[in-house]
């Protein structure tokens, strides 16, 4: 399929999002949304899962010049089937014109797309629903202050896990949401980064060509949480892809490819750049966990098909 | 009693601020109470945070009504209707207020008669910790006109700093910040609340409606823009035009869509609209982006 984002500078310049918001300075977050819904244009309804993302719109105010609906946190992808059955009947009644058609995009963060709400997301997936799903992953609960998800990376440290002797911040895995969502075997599954913009734009552009369920799991640094400042946040969203620790990947039908394979950079100085990763070399340096988490890296890459 | 508030950003430490007046407080052989206040937490956003100190033992809870002293980090609060921190001033207040502007212009713009004190604690903090979070100014300030000893303000300020995490060479520096802030601060004669005003509140018996009109509905589009947020940072990303390619590079990063692209390719800044996290700076392949200290914010 042609693509109409060849450079960054075919980017949409009509805004959806106005300024404004509550929205932390320098979130990756907003950065995504506002990306998302540029491409996706204005016959939008985004179906917005409590999260961070709750503060683009406070009473009585709204950054969208399309709808927002508003729903608690483990909800989302049923209210998004109530959503897309109403228009789909309306249509069909002929009570309102199919050019007024909206697309449903699902905004979530990591806490309710990979906990609190997966199993109504997987459950959307099952039934085929047709809509957008986008997972800022900041990887914690960061909204109330940065306590750890089933997102959290092993090692990093949150609001619960905080380093002491004998632990070394989060002690679990993150949770392969990418994976779990492509064994339903959806249309189209994607990672995305607000450091690629341009691959962010064609990979929505693609996934539109199909009917169902269309999946982005977007990489999404938090200046207060991660511990970095507001203006380092493409750097470190560009180190994660760059170290490997965030393959930018699409899967087609369940078909995965690759859409960065280049060499990649020592994990460490992705890890350098965050507070939340200091107890790994301060006041020693922690080889054994640096180890640890260039080894899973380097085994994943391992694995994918050059 | 002696009541203290403190306003604030997000960002600025000013919770920290609070717990480090607290724990001095406490350490002089004080009966205290120290709570920060805030919504969603977010970096920008208005914080406040409130101290009682009192010879016997506090009865009172919740918010201070009426402030002995009240201290301003952010002098852009000021002008803001919804958080604006005088609310709980009385003619016997004292004001401390951290600005770059002086205490006249202070005085009429804000039409203020108490007694007031104008330092321009972001520049000291600056110049002395290389970074501008001005919490730990705010603190000795504070505990200064307070009147308590620097040993103890510096033991609290250690304690506070090591729990958060602070880097020891940062804390030194945030030492040597407070004891500035205290050389250059007198103290004050602070009043003690004696009398603590209560508002009587009415009992409601709620009364059911439908969810279409009980639910937050907003049918206006894209009416957040009505909303600045210019203040939430100290300073502005300037252009300098002469170096720039049009690359589009700063409008495409800008997560507050603060950029627009004028009719000869130009990106130029809302300031109304940007929050500083200077992103654009950054990314600026050119580096033709600085920034700029915001006078009238």
């Amino acid at each position: 399929m042609e693509t109409r984002f060849r450079t960054l500078k075919d980017i949409p310049l009509e805004e959806e999002l106005v300024p404004g918001t509550m929205i932390c300075a320098g979130c990756g977050g907003a950065l995504l949304v506002r990306i998302f819904e540029k491409v996706l244009g204005s016959n939008v309804i985004t179906v917005n899962a409590a999260g961070c993302m709750t503060m683009l719109s406070v009473f009585p105010f709204t950054p969208f010049k399309s709808s927002w609906f508003y729903v608690a946190m483990a909800s989302a992808p049923a209210a998004a089937q109530g959503v897309r059955d109403a228009l789909d009947i309306l249509i069909k009644k002929n009570k309102i014109d199919s050019k007024d058609n909206l697309k449903v995009l699902v905004l979530t963060g990591d806490g309710a797309a990979s906990g609190i709400g997966l199993q109504s997301t997987s459950a959307a997936i099952q039934r085929g629903l047709d809509f957008y799903y986008l997972v800022y992953d900041n990887e914690a609960f960061s909204n109330t202050g940065f306590q750890a998800s089933e997102s959290s990376p092993f090692a990093s440290a949150t609001k619960t896990t905080s380093p002491t002797e004998t632990h070394e911040g989060v002690m679990s895995q993150k949770k392969d949401l990418f994976e779990i969502w492509r064994a339903h075997k959806p249309p189209y599954v994607a990672t995305i980064s607000p450091a690629f913009i341009k691959d962010m734009m064609q990979k929505i552009e693609r996934s539109s060509q199909f009917k169902g369920p269309k999946l982005f799991i977007a990489n999404s640094p938090c200046p207060p949480g991660w511990g970095i400042e507001s203006d380092q946040v493409i750097r470190v969203a560009n180190l994660a892809v760059e170290t490997g620790i965030w393959p930018l990947k699409e899967a087609i039908n369940g078909e995965v490819r690759h859409t960065w394979m280049q060499k990649r950079r020592p994990v460490e100085e992705y890890l350098k750049t965050q507070e939340r990763f200091e107890h790994l070399f301060k006041p020693t340096r922690n080889d054994e966990i640096i180890n640890q988490l260039q080894k899973r890296v380097d085994d994943y890459w391992s694995s994918v098909k050059k | 009693m002696i009541t203290v508030s403190l306003f604030g950003r997000g960002g600025q430490g000013i919770k920290t601020a609070s717990h480090i007046v607290g724990d001095a407080a406490f350490t002089s052989g004080n009966h205290v109470q120290d709570q920060p206040l805030y919504g969603a937490e977010r970096r920008g956003a208005p914080i406040s945070a409130y101290v009682r100190i009192s010879q016997t033992p506090i009865l009172e809870r919740g918010k201070i009504t009426n402030s002995s002293l009240v201290v301003i980090a952010d002098d852009s609060l000021l002008d803001s209707i919804v958080d604006n921190p005088l609310q709980t001033v009385t003619d016997s207040t004292v004001i401390m207020i951290n600005s770059s502007k002086g205490v006249s212009e202070i005085r009429t713009r804000y039409n203020i008669n108490n007694v007031l004190a104008v330092l321009d604690l972001t520049k000291l903090t600056q110049d002395i910790t290389h970074k501008s979070i001005p919490g730990v100014a705010v603190a000795s300030t504070t505990c200064k006109l307070l009147g308590f000893e620097f040993d103890v303000i510096e033991k609290s300020l250690r304690a506070e700093l090591k729990e958060i995490g602070i880097h020891q060479e940062d804390i030194s520096r945030n030492v040597e910040l407070a004891r500035s802030c205290f050389n250059q601060t007198t103290h004050a004669k602070i009043e003690t609340i004696t009398k603590i005003k209560i508002k009587e509140s009415p009992i409601i018996d709620p009364i059911y409606h439908h969810p279409q009109i009980s639910t937050c509905t907003i049918t206006a589009t894209g009416n957040s823009r009505l909303r600045e947020r210019g203040a939430w940072s100290n300073f502005k990303p300037v252009i300098d035009y002469e170096g720039c390619t049009k690359c589009m590079i700063c409008y495409v990063y800008c997560p507050d869509s603060a950029f627009t692209i004028d009719v000869k390719g130009f990106p130029v800044v809302d300031y109304d609209a940007c929050k500083g996290c200077n992103i654009c700076k950054t990314e600026c392949p050119t580096k033709v982006i600085s920034l700029v200290r915001r006078e009238n914010k």
